[in-house]
Order: C-alpha cells, then sequence, then structure tokens
C-alpha cells in the first residue's frame, strides 16, 4: 500500500481545520445576533445566580444608607419600604414625584402630602433599628460603627448602580431591578440614555412586560417630554396588563392605577378630558384614595360644560 | 531586649522569603483592578465598590497571613529540632514567645502598609480627596485587631498539635467572632436560662476584634471614631494581647519539647 506523502496529508489538514473553522464560526456569530447573551454569572452559577439578585439589591440599599443598615440579629420590619426602591424619597425640592410615590400619580396637594408622609415616617421607623445601648461593649462598639441615618445625594447615588446592575445580571426576570435601576438613573443622575437601554435590555428580557413599559413612558414624558410616546407606551403597558390572567391582574392592581391615573394626567394635559375622565374613573376603581381622583374628575366635568368635546371610545375595564 | 529582637527579626525575614504574601498580594492587585475596569454605564466616578473589594480582600489576606506565619512558628522549630539550641543560647520560653509574637506582629505591619499603599493608590485615581488621616486609622486599628489573633494563634499553636488544625480552627474563630461577636448580646437576649447567662458570659469573654474593622467608614467615606476611642480599642487589644501570650507562656513552660 501507497504512503501518502505526509505534506499532502498536512495540507489535508490544513484545509479541514480552516473549513470547519470559518462554519463554527458563522453559526457562532449567528447564534450570538439571535440568541439572548449569557453573562459570566450565568456560565458559572447557572440559574441558581437568581437566589443572590436580591442580596445585591440590598447591598444597594446599604450603600444608599451609607452603611447604616440593620444586620439579620436587628430589629426590622421585612414588608417596610425600601429606600433603593426609591418609594422612601422626599420632593422638598419641588422636582416631579416619581408616580410609584403617590397614588397613581393623581396631583391633589392634600393627597400627595399625606402619601408622601406614609412611607417616609415608615422607612424612619423601620430604620431606627438600634435603640439604646443594651450594655456598656454594645456602647462601645457602637463608636466603631455608622450610627446615623441618612441618604446618599449630590450625585452620590451613582455607588448604587454596580450593585443593581449586578442584580440584572443575576436575575434578569426580576421586574423591579430595572425600574429601580432606571430610577436613580433618570431622576438623581440625570443618565436619561442609560435609564432607557436599561429598560429597553428588560423589555427585551421581559417582552411586553406592563411595568416597564410604563417606566419607560415615564421616561419619555418627565425626561424627553415626548407626550406622544409616553401615551402610546402607556396604552401599551395598559393592554398588556389587560392580556395578563385574571390572577396576575389583581396582583398588579395598583400598576392598572398607576397607568390609568398617569394617562388621565396626560389627557387632561392635552385637553382631551373627556378621556381623561374616563381614565380618572378606571383609576379610582383601586385607588386607596378616591376622594381625590372624584375631585379631579369634578374639576374636569366642570370644565367640559364650559365647552364642548366629542366622546372617544370606551376603554378597557378589568 | 535584643535577643527578642533578634527572635524578631528571623520570622520578618521569613515572611519576604515565602511566598505566600506575594500570592495574596498579587490577587488582592489583580481582583481589585479587575474590578476597577468594569464600566457601569459609563460613569467613571464610581468607586465604593471597588473600595469595598480591595478591603475585603486586604482584611481576607492579612488574616491568612497572621494566622499561617503565627501558627508555623513553634511547631516548626520544634520539627526542625532547632528549638533546642535555641533556647540553650541562653534565650528563656517566654522571650521565645514574645520575639515570636513580635516578628509575626511586625511582619504583619510590613505587609498591611504595602496593601494600604496599594489601597490608597487605587482609590486615589478616582476619588478627588485623599482621605489619608482615615486610612491610617483604619491600618492601625486592623494592625492592633492582628496582635489578637496573632497571639491568639501563638496560643493555640501550643495546645493543638497540627499545624493545619490550629491556622484552621483559629481562622474559623476569627471569622465567627467577626461575623458574630457585636451580636451575640442580642442573640442571648432571646434565649432561656441557662442558654442566656452562657452566652451573655462568652459575649463579654471573647476578644471582639469585629470592633477594628472600620470598612464601612471607609467605604462609605463616613467619619471615623477619634482618637482617644482609638486609644481605648488599642488598649483592650494590648490587655488581650497580653492575656493570651501570659496564657500561651504558662502552657509553654511546663511543656515537653519532644515532638
Amino acid at each position: 500500500m501507497r504512503v501518502a506523502s505526509p505534506i499532502l496529508v498536512f495540507g489535508l489538514l490544513i484545509a479541514l481545520v480552516y473549513t470547519l473553522a470559518t462554519t463554527v464560526q458563522l453559526r457562532a456569530v449567528r447564534r450570538a445576533e439571535t440568541g439572548p447573551a449569557d453573562g459570566a454569572f450565568k456560565k458559572l452559577l447557572g440559574d441558581g445566580r437568581r437566589l443572590f439578585a436580591g442580596q445585591f439589591v440590598e447591598m444597594a440599599d446599604v450603600y444608599l444608607h451609607s452603611g447604616y443598615y440593620p444586620s439579620i440579629f436587628d430589629r426590622r420590619e421585612p414588608n417596610a419600604p425600601k429606600a433603593v426602591s426609591g418609594t422612601t424619597e422626599d420632593h422638598d425640592d419641588g422636582e416631579e414625584p416619581h408616580s410609584d410615590e403617590y397614588d397613581h400619580g393623581v396631583k391633589t396637594e392634600n393627597h400627595k402630602d399625606h402619601e408622601q408622609d406614609k412611607p417616609q415616617s415608615e422607612h424612619e421607623k423601620a430604620m431606627d433599628f438600634m435603640g439604646p445601648p443594651r450594655d456598656w461593649l454594645e456602647g462601645f462598639i457602637r463608636r466603631f460603627r455608622v450610627t446615623k441615618h441618612s441618604h446618599l445625594e449630590a450625585g452620590e447615588e451613582r455607588e448604587l448602580l454596580p450593585w443593581l446592575k449586578v442584580a440584572i445580571e443575576l436575575d434578569p426576570q426580576a421586574i423591579n431591578t430595572y425600574t429601580i435601576t432606571a430610577f436613580w438613573l433618570r431622576s438623581h443622575l440625570k443618565n436619561e440614555k442609560a435609564a432607557e437601554e436599561v429598560l429597553r435590555e428588560g423589555i427585551r428580557n421581559n417582552p411586553g412586560n406592563a411595568e416597564i413599559l410604563f417606566e419607560l413612558g415615564l421616561l419619555y414624558e418627565e425626561n424627553y417630554q415626548d407626550i406622544v410616546r409616553a401615551r402610546n407606551l402607556w396604552q401599551l403597558a395598559l393592554r398588556r396588563w389587560e392580556a395578563q390572567s385574571a390572577e396576575t391582574k389583581q396582583a398588579e392592581m395598583r400598576l392598572y392605577g398607576k397607568i390609568t391615573a398617569n394617562l388621565a394626567r396626560l389627557e387632561s394635559g392635552a385637553g382631551n378630558w373627556q378621556r381623561a375622565i374616563e381614565y380618572f374613573q378606571l383609576a379610582k376603581l383601586d385607588s386607596p384614595n378616591p376622594a381625590a381622583i372624584q375631585k379631579q374628575i369634578d374639576e374636569l366635568q366642570v370644565k367640559i360644560s364650559q365647552s364642548t368635546n366629542s366622546s372617544p371610545p370606551r376603554l378597557l375595564r378589568p | 531586649m535584643n535577643t527578642i529582637w533578634a527572635l524578631a527579626g528571623v520570622v520578618i525575614k521569613e515572611l519576604y522569603r515565602r511566598k505566600d504574601f506575594y500570592v495574596l498580594f498579587f490577587l488582592t492587585a489583580l481582583v481589585t483592578l479587575a474590578a476597577l475596569s468594569v464600566n457601569f454605564f459609563n460613569d467613571t466616578k464610581i468607586i465604593r465598590y471597588v473600595k469595598d473589594v480591595c478591603l475585603l480582600l486586604i482584611w481576607f489576606s492579612t488574616l491568612i497571613i497572621a494566622i499561617v506565619t503565627a501558627a508555623r512558628q513553634i511547631p516548626s522549630e520544634k520539627e526542625n529540632r532547632t528549638i533546642f539550641p535555641l533556647l540553650a543560647k541562653p534565650v528563656s520560653r517566654g522571650q521565645v514567645i514574645i520575639g515570636k509574637f513580635l516578628g509575626c506582629w511586625l511582619a504583619c505591619g510590613l505587609a498591611l502598609v504595602i496593601f494600604y499603599l496599594f489601597f490608597v493608590v487605587v482609590t486615589g485615581i478616582r476619588e478627588p480627596q485623599w482621605h489619608l488621616v482615615a486610612y491610617l486609622k483604619s491600618m492601625g486599628l486592623q494592625w492592633m485587631m492582628l496582635a489578637i489573633v496573632i497571639a491568639l494563634t501563638l496560643l493555640g499553636s501550643i495546645v493543638f498539635s497540627a499545624v493545619s488544625a490550629n491556622a484552621t480552627i483559629c481562622l474559623i474563630a476569627v471569622i465567627g467572632i467577626l461575623f458574630l461577636g457585636e451580636h451575640l448580646n442580642k442573640i442571648a437576649l432571646k434565649q432561656g436560662e441557662p442558654v442566656q447567662s452562657i452566652t451573655y458570659a462568652i459575649y463579654f469573654c471573647i476578644p471582639h476584634i469585629e470592633l477594628f474593622d472600620v470598612r464601612n467608614q471607609i467605604v462609605n467615606n463616613q467619619p471615623l471614631p477619634g482618637l482617644v476611642d482609638c486609644g481605648l480599642a488599642s488598649v483592650y487589644a494590648a490587655a488581650y494581647t497580653a492575656a493570651l501570650l501570659y496564657g500561651t507562656w504558662l502552657l509553654f513552660r511546663r511543656k515537653s519539647l519532644s515532638t
């Protein structure tokens, strides 16, 4: 049997390797373009990574309080509002409040004050976990601890971002992490582009999620002042909310209220009073303060009675 | 005193001859620089997570250096039979204990200075202010804490037969105190008698090395305790170190040196 020349065998192998490499490379590129990118955490920890995501959000909360934070051994209320979620912000500066912070975004002075005070005082109560020292040793150890309750401000909120980013990487299905990250980016750090990227990433990982669509609408309305896009996004969020199962809808009535109240506010500002009334009526269904919304409806009805307006099509009801 | 310094000098030389410090420093630098290179939303001013990671690694590395260096001092002298000519110099057993302690403590101090220099440089890249006084206080408190750890490990090296057993038990004890030490009183109050009294007694007896951990303040740019408090903490550390060294000497003076 004749033995093939080594040079020919080598050439054949080179050709084979080159062909394989080009084929595999094309497939790899195609897969990277279509499928979701696997981060380092997914490769390392698999689905178990989701267990740690909450810890990283808590870490962001620890940073927000500059290290003043209850340990697992301290008195702590598990359901107390977390400052990092943006529900305990003080808005004395006259800035537009985040819609989470007061009832469905309805602007009624008394109502706004009441709703802002409530989470703030709850938060203060939850963070008053130290109490007087139990013994002289604890008193001495406290001299080496952060003992003052404060929140990061003046752009220092940026220090939360690494932990929130890691939390997103760990659990891409945790909706709150996207909305919290976007909230700090757009409201405190004035980085609207990054906020939009985070929310769009959230939509990619959770297609059609009503809460992220609502948050994106807020970004367009409050930061870009793009009313048309905000309206479209909130209407889409409303449709997505409607498409959910009855159980999920019941659990997310608060989101429904926020979407409808913000749409009502938008329509009211645009002069579409009849449509605004309809949205307010939807928002009133699950509002903790329906009287405040009714007041808004009454005001709009007075405006309508003073002018003429065409009736829009009926809206979705939960 | 010259004898003690000579013994300490040997331990310091051992630190830079062995590779433990270099490996731990390299790992700390590598992980810190990797953390520093990560881009979060194109914000180049974010630094606190880097400080957090770097200080955690510094704490971990110096604890490892302190425990491993202290744990093998007396057992290695016994194993190599160099303890006999050493004690025949004449050097008393008490001088051996103090010399070994001082050597380990100074060696850890040197390692700590290098680690903190790296920390200052890394944080200086992104932070507009240099909190040098705070860093000095933090380093000083950490060094005092290491004195207790070294004394505890030297005591362990007399009690336990194997270096690995001593190092492991000391590391677990130190980590346990760091995590639980200051909360033992809260845990005690939730227990019934006699567990409550026993837990409370443990709370008052153990050296509270977590007291010296001011990383939280350094990371979050919070004010550190004043000089008086730092001085009191140093006295606290010195008292525990002296007690532990005295205990070590009591055990060592009657200990048979044959392995």
